[in-house]
């Protein structure tokens, strides 16, 4: 099931059309969760469908939160709101700790992830800021 | 012998000299690749250079047998003075011991974020870590996994994640790890590779940051989303300041400067000036490697 989605997206990524591309389905399963993972409260498919914005039909956020739920990535929200959901956090207190684990490696050892960002000194800071500023 | 196993370390300072302008002109991808391969080349050639004067102790060692050969033949090239000889394999066994290092410290590293994606109990791309630290990086295997942080997740609205998302799986697509694994043996056994190495990682990072704004469809969105998680990360992290960390401020303007459409002849140009360090770099270690055998011949008894 997994490598099958994980070889579709591969596939749809590699041609470069550009931003006409459907997005591929793995693509919209880590955007849902990252959705759910961003917010305190549980969200329901309308929300998330506003949140993630765009052209994406509801019937493909109700879809994918189905898949989400049949891997046991999502929980239903029980006492809250009827359909709402949110992500089931297992082992959360875990990850904290390997993550702490791994980020006391050194920065020489880190060198070896390929992380998103890494530190900024404070005139970069202020420059991203003052940034981020002009275009509300 | 003399000059041509010298070569590829002049080629490796030329390569720190020139990374800088290949990266601003050049289109990230292009010129990651260039450099990439200009520095595999001159590491290696580096390396075999060591080798073959290290060698050359070895027929020191056939005193007599040199002796008789040099009568024999008075033409034939010089044999390195000891001395060099003797630096050369100390810096061969500098070279294997910081390259273990590398390797060493790449399992650890890989070890740990391996266990962090093994206890993520299920599959899917995405695995998302509860930590106050805003983080995200990718973890590549099979799948591919691509780690991130609920602070950073937070600090970054739909479309930043879509970006950050992106971006990730471009590294993984494009089998980045493998560029740096080369340019961190490549550094380890030639250190005059390590500006180099510097200036591919950062081309990394750009070329991802280009793809990801293809696949958004916006380069100021990309260039946002670098912003806030930049900012995300040194107000969760203050202590973690002071390393070495690539150029976020940098990545942030190219994204907002038009893509670099740098004219075709300059493209071209520095491609070539790449394939001929690559060139002078082959034809070196040929040469050293023809006035090596001549010289064994002449020192070795048949």
């Amino acid at each position: 099931m997994t490598r099958k989605t994980t070889g579709r997206t591969r596939k749809t990524t590699d041609k470069r059309t550009g931003r006409d591309r459907r997005r591929a389905s793995g693509a919209l399963e880590s955007e849902i969760m990252a959705a759910l993972w961003a917010t305190e409260q549980p969200l329901t498919p309308a929300e998330i469908q506003a949140a993630i914005g765009g052209d994406l039909a509801y019937n493909t956020v109700h879809t994918i939160l189905k898949r989400l739920w049949d891997k046991g990535l999502v929980v239903r929200d029980a006492q809250g709101r009827r359909g709402a959901y949110r992500p089931a956090g297992t082992a959360v207190d875990r990850t904290a700790g390997l993550m702490r684990d791994l980020m006391a490696q050194g920065p020489s050892r880190l060198e070896v992830l390929q992380r998103f960002v890494s530190g900024l000194d404070a005139e970069e800071e202020q420059a991203l800021r003052a940034m981020l500023d002009e275009r509300p | 012998m003399s000059i041509s196993v010298y070569l590829p370390w002049l080629c490796s300072l030329l390569l720190a000299w020139a990374g800088p302008f290949v990266a601003r002109w050049m289109a990230p991808a292009r010129a990651a690749w260039s450099l990439a391969l200009a520095a595999a080349a001159c590491a290696a050639a580096a390396l075999w250079g060591l080798v073959l004067m290290t060698a050359t102790l070895l027929g020191e060692a056939a005193g007599p047998v040199t002796d008789r050969a040099v009568r024999e033949d008075m033409r034939l090239a010089e044999p390195i003075p000891e001395l060099v000889s003797l630096t050369a394999a100390t810096l061969l066994g500098l070279a294997c011991a910081r390259a273990v290092a590398v390797v060493r410290r790449h399992r650890a590293v890989r070890a740990r974020t391996a266990r962090l994606c093994a206890d993520h109990p299920h599959d899917g791309e995405l695995v998302v870590v509860t930590s106050p630290r805003a983080e995200a990086f990718a973890v590549p295997g099979r799948p591919g996994r691509i780690v991130v942080t609920t602070t950073m997740l937070v600090a970054l609205d739909a479309e930043e994640r879509r970006v950050l998302l992106a971006h990730e799986r471009a590294h993984l697509r494009l089998h980045h790890e493998l560029f740096q694994a080369v340019l961190a043996l490549a550094a380890a056994v030639d250190p005059l590779l390590i500006p180099t190495r510097r200036t591919v990682a950062f081309l990394l990072e750009r070329w991802a940051d280009e793809e990801a704004a293809l696949e958004v469809g916006s380069r100021p969105a990309a260039a946002r989303s670098l912003a806030r998680a930049a900012l995300a990360t040194a107000s969760a992290a203050r202590t973690a300041l002071a390393y070495t960390r690539l150029d976020v401020l940098g990545r942030v303007r190219a994204l907002q400067s038009p893509p670099s459409a740098a004219g075709r002849t300059l493209a071209a140009t520095t491609i070539a000036l790449c394939l001929a360090v690559c060139l002078v770099v082959a034809a070196s270690i040929t040469d050293a490697t023809a006035d090596f055998i001549t010289l064994a011949h002449r020192v070795l008894p048949h």
